[in-house]
């Protein structure tokens, strides 16, 4: 492959390493305490300036720092929920798919009562009843992003299980356990790697959406999220402290969507023309 | 054709009903019944016990669920915790302008959306194209809320074109019909820019990708080799069929509107179900919480039938024969 005739996946490849490795490790190497603040301080926010890059916040915390550090909270939000979204959707859609019938129809009641449901206000809601944290943001994005991930695996093993090699394993009698998770499993994989990818994006910004509303990550712990909250009562004197958050948002998100579109090229190229 | 749309009732029904009876067991998780809002030191803890006992709260969790459900039937939601009016009278008082904001912002996506996913998937890989793409990417990746107070900080407070917030001036509450339109539309204008930017993005990608594969198809090859000029093809034999799949990528969409919904109400304090929604969760209004949740199922539901209903009517593949 031409890296030159992919610009954006240079760019989103580029962008997200580069993120990564400085929100993993300038926090080691770096002794500024991110939620140290001067009691002194004016509680004017100081604008973008050679000593702070990105300007301050009203309490005089440098926003560069704030910013990587909200990186590693952002992200493994993303990550995490992720995971735990990819791994519910997997194994409801194998399940479903496999065994069929009533099981069939019982998950994919679910599934779409699920989607019948305005997600956002049913994560506000749980975040209420539970406490709201880091640890609950990722959980409760997880458990309500996993619907469609079980749809695409479901389809893939409903027209795996009717292919010749699975009649074989069949007539091996082997059992279910291996046949689903060692020969059906890998193979339905690949849409799943490309909607997990993008499902990072979008966990990204659930996850800022709710902190932003002041139900997700709480302070002193910085996310992109709830510094946009932050910013609120400044829009109109310290604007660098709502675009710096929320264009680092956009981008990475963006980084995520452009991977995951590329993906889908790579991986199903005779698929161009489907969503 | 009448018996398939019985069936699709019904599990409409049996969906409501399971989606109330999860939320009801989630509300019921939350600290304290309607009683201990009725904190008034000169009950007895005897009375309160009869009051409990009057208001169903002893009985088992499916018991009150059904009564609830009852009370529902008649029209009874509930009193809101906060304010004590009924939840219905809040529920309906807010419905107006989130129509009004959801089906005009359903509007205009469909007279936006649907050129310019014509327009890039026609001219795939031409500069055009790649432009809208570029374009829909970066809408579909902004945070809404975001986008909301970057155009307030663009249009409210640096250019002064619209208010910052609400749904109607105060002093315009003795104006003629006329001047009262003009200032709820100017209300609207940002909310709506704000959720056309992002709901357009994601349905002119999936429009784009129906046309390609339209274009792909191979009665378009053979109009092709008849000769015909590509605006004949694009418009009188693929034009009726990229419509279809357009109707179901719309009624997809509902979901994602009610939801920004929620969002761009609250930025923009637009007095609607979704800011109603918000409100009620910062201040655990339970009531209003499960009517809301509710409202919302059954909207996205009728939508999901309503865009069903137009494919089956635009649809002749899909009409079963008597």
């Amino acid at each position: 492959m031409n890296l030159k005739s992919h610009p954006l996946l240079v760019f989103s490849c580029g962008y997200l390493i580069i993120m990564i490795i400085i929100a993993i490790f300038f926090p080691m190497l770096s002794h500024q305490d991110p939620y140290a603040f001067d009691p002194n301080f004016s509680g004017i926010p100081l604008s973008p300036s050679f000593q702070h890059p990105f300007g301050t916040d009203d309490l005089g915390r440098d926003l560069l720092i704030r910013m990587v550090y909200g990186a590693r909270i952002s992200l493994s939000i993303g990550f995490i929920a992720v995971g735990i979204a990819t791994v519910l959707g997997v194994l409801v859609g194998l399940i479903a798919g496999f065994f069929g019938k009533w099981v069939d129809a019982i998950l994919m009641r679910a599934v779409d009562c699920l989607l019948a449901l305005p997600i956002i206000f049913i994560i506000l809601t749980l975040q209420i009843l539970l406490k709201p944290s880091i640890f609950t943001v990722m959980a409760v994005i997880g458990c309500t992003s996993w619907m469609g991930t079980a749809r695409l695996v479901r389809a893939e093993v409903l027209s795996l299980k009717e292919r010749p090699f699975i009649l074989a394993a069949k007539a091996r009698s082997i059992s279910n356990f291996r046949l689903l998770f060692k020969h059906i499993l890998p193979l339905s994989l690949n849409p799943v790697i490309v909607s997990a990818t993008m499902g990072i994006g979008s966990a990204i910004l659930t996850e800022s959406a709710i902190s932003f509303l002041g139900l997700g990550v709480q302070p002193p712990f910085a996310s992109w999220g709830n510094m946009l909250q932050n910013s609120l009562a400044f829009m109109n004197d310290a604007p660098w402290m709502a675009f710096i958050p929320g264009g680092f948002i956009t981008v990475t998100v963006l980084a995520f969507n452009l991977l995951g579109d590329m993906l889908r090229h790579l991986i199903q190229p005779e698929g161009n023309g489907c969503p | 054709m009448s018996a398939y749309w019985l069936k699709r009732f019904f599990s409409a029904i049996i969906l409501l009903v399971v989606i109330t009876f999860f939320s009801f067991c989630m509300m019921k998780m939350a600290p304290g019944d309607p009683t201990s809002m009725m904190m008034d030191p000169k009950i007895k803890a005897a009375d309160l016990i009869q009051l409990r006992k009057n208001m169903g709260l002893d009985q088992p969790l499916v018991f009150q669920y059904l009564l609830w459900c009852k009370q529902l039937l008649s029209g009874n939601f509930g009193y809101s915790l906060i304010t004590g009016q009924p939840v219905l009278d809040a529920i309906q008082e807010r419905l107006f302008p989130t129509l009004l904001l959801s089906l005009s912002s359903f509007v205009l996506m469909l007279c936006i959306t649907f050129p310019l996913g014509l327009l890039a998937g026609s001219l795939k890989d031409k500069f055009i194209d790649h432009f809208i793409t570029i374009l829909t990417f970066i809408g579909y990746s902004l945070p809404l809320f975001w986008l909301g107070l970057i155009l307030i900080l663009l249009f409210s407070f640096q250019l002064g074109w619209f208010p910052t917030s609400g749904f109607m001036d105060v002093e315009m509450m003795d104006a003629s019909l006329a001047m009262k339109t003009l200032n709820v539309l100017k209300h609207l204008a940002l909310p709506l820019l704000a959720t056309l930017i992002v709901s357009c993005a994601g349905l002119t990608r999936y429009h784009r990708f129906s046309i390609i594969s339209i274009l792909n198809q191979p009665y378009i090859q053979a109009a092709k080799a008849r000769g015909l000029s590509f605006k004949r093809i694009l418009f009188k034999h693929a034009f009726k069929n990229a419509a279809l799949p357009f109707i179901t990528l719309l009624g997809l969409q509902l979901p994602g509107l009610i939801e920004g919904s929620f969002i761009i109400e609250y930025v923009f304090a637009w007095p609607g179900l979704g800011q109603l929604g918000v409100q009620a969760v910062f201040s655990r209004d339970y009531p209003i919480i499960m009517a809301t949740l509710l409202f919302s199922a059954i909207l996205i539901l009728l939508g999901n039938a309503l865009a069903d209903l137009a494919y089956s009517l635009t649809d002749p593949r899909i009409r079963k024969p008597e």
